[in-house]
């Protein structure tokens, strides 16, 4: 265990030299929360209501998510493991005395904590800039089941995108799908519209995916919504962790015999 | 521009084409790569939007069929900037960094047309179909037919919108001839891209409007073609915008040529 404690330590201190990466990561939330204020600002006009938001928990909503999504530090893993595998460093991981998996696991852990003071700085000067009526739940259930649910959606998106990145032993280059993934990732995740706003059908399938519960599910639960999902929450992520707690090591050690181990 | 420089950069252009298509045959698999790439962001938008107007008429006075069109322009004026210079002109600040910026200067052609046009990617072809399908679509479901006059102006400010689109590409990275990284300037530049793409212009009040039309002029890029297809567009705003494009191209050229003025040639 001190291993890892002490990998989180090196992986904190390292994000210390990039210290104007911060800032323009803060930036990026900015750019998010700018979007919505911008264009439910002009949707909101002469209206009330949309979808049962009103306009200033509609904001609340993309300050909350913005801020709950950059704190999934995950998405970097498959990126890092495609790079290192075709040129090779992958090597580096399988002869350290520490699995893959957790290597990357604690390295996520320590950017996200560098990371998490400026986010929160990022979301929050928007109330303050804005100055609208910030709408978050006093129910101490929901923001238990939402911290809950959230610790098992960013531990679930770190095995997804170690699970990717395992792919290109396989096919060797998977930048490209990486990025439709992204795309893909943004609209199902609920980080650019309120999944509300789908067809019922649409959610209904969606809640048997993960997606559903990293970022989404949360930050409705903060804004007092959606209480009853809850258990069905928390049993969902528990299968998706169960199933590529599973699946991650099998297929690390089917697929690391392909390694070529390019430029050792 | 005399008519024999002209004829001269064309068939360089051509040859350029030619060298390049070669080389992306070599790489088959990533050849549509940047197609299915973009594809799926601009499809994934007519999605969002879709959902948006299916709870709300209209934004901002805009229909769907008019977002749509926005969208689509968004993706063809995207499109031509990926086909035509994007690969080469995000290589401008590893050149002057490491040097081999010197190769092109050598060259009896211009440097800056060289590195723009050297890396055409004819992968991302299919992504003009894309664009003029979404937008096809958009004027199906909007209530107005354009005229053949709207279809000419809306052709002009798409193509001066992808020139726009060039010279802020341009401008940006030229800053690497007076500064170490140029990264985090991109990265301010994608954020841009973003919520000019998710956000039109008539979204856009007061400072925001100010920034993103005439300081970052981002917000002009899809917004103005549409409002020229849909007759919303005054005669002066015509000007106007067509005035801002010609200042952003002079500026660019400035810039290229007070930045290769400074160039120090680090590899000699």
């Amino acid at each position: 265990m001190k291993k890892y404690v002490e990998l989180i330590k090196i992986n904190l201190k390292t994000q210390l030299i990039w210290r104007t990466d911060a800032f323009f990561s803060m930036i990026s939330v900015c750019a998010k929360m700018l979007f919505a204020y911008l264009l439910w600002g002009i949707i909101f006009e002469g209206k009330e209501t949309v979808a049962g938001f009103s306009y200033s928990m509609m904001i609340s909503y993309y300050v909350l998510n913005s801020f709950l999504s950059s704190m999934d530090m995950s998405g970097s893993i498959s990126y890092e493991m495609d790079d290192k595998i075709r040129n090779g460093s992958f090597s580096k991981y399988m002869i350290i005395p520490v699995l893959p998996q957790a290597y990357f696991l604690c390295q996520t852990i320590g950017k996200a904590l560098f990371y998490v003071l400026f986010t929160f700085t990022a979301s929050f000067i928007w109330i303050f800039i804005f100055k609208f009526d910030f709408f978050i739940t006093g129910n101490a259930y929901n923001v238990f089941s939402a911290l809950g649910i959230l610790l098992l959606g960013y531990f679930f998106m770190q095995q997804f995108h170690y699970y990717l990145g395992l792919l290109t032993f396989k096919f060797k280059n998977i930048f490209l799908f990486l990025m439709i993934k992204d795309n893909i990732f943004s609209l199902i995740s609920g980080a650019v519209i309120p999944l509300v706003l789908l067809p019922q059908e649409v959610i209904s399938v969606f809640k048997y995916l993960p997606f559903y519960y990293i970022s989404y599910l949360p930050t409705m639960l903060l804004l007092g919504r959606n209480t009853e999902e809850v258990p069905q929450a928390l049993v969902t992520m528990l299968v998706w962790v169960i199933l590529f707690a599973i699946l991650n090591p099998s297929t690390y050690k089917y697929y690391r015999t392909k390694f070529e181990g390019a430029g050792i | 521009m005399t008519a024999q420089s002209l004829s001269k950069n064309m068939r360089i252009f051509f040859m350029l084409l030619k060298l390049r298509f070669a080389r992306l045959t070599e790489f088959r698999l990533s050849f549509f790569g940047p197609f299915f790439v973009d594809s799926s962001l601009f499809i994934i938008q007519v999605l969002i939007f879709k959902t948006i107007y299916a709870n709300v008429d209209s934004i901002g006075g805009w229909g769907q069929g008019q977002m749509l069109i926005f969208i689509g322009t968004f993706s063809l004026i995207n499109a031509l900037n990926m086909i035509l210079y994007f690969f080469g002109v995000i290589t401008i600040p590893d050149k002057v960094k490491n040097g081999s910026l010197d190769l092109y200067l050598t060259k009896p052609v211009s440097p800056l047309f060289r590195i723009s046009f050297e890396s055409i990617d004819p992968g991302s072809l299919p992504l003009l179909l894309t664009s003029f399908a979404i937008i096809g679509y958009g004027v199906s479901v909007s209530a107005f037919i354009p005229s053949m006059s709207q279809i000419i102006l809306y052709t002009y400010f798409v193509i001066i919108m992808t020139i726009l689109w060039y010279d802020m590409e341009v401008i940006l990275r030229s800053l690497s001839f007076f500064i170490i990284s140029v990264d985090n300037i991109t990265k301010i530049e994608a954020a841009c891209l973003e919520l000019s793409f998710t956000v039109p212009g008539i979204a856009l009040r007061g400072f925001f409007k100010l920034l993103f039309y005439f300081i970052l002029p981002y917000g002009i890029m899809a917004t103005i073609p549409v409002q020229a297809l849909s007759g919303s567009l005054s005669l002066s705003g015509a000007f106007l915008f067509s005035g801002v494009v010609l200042v952003f191209t002079l500026i660019t050229a400035l810039l290229w040529k007070t930045g290769l003025r400074h160039y120090n040639s680090a590899s000699s």
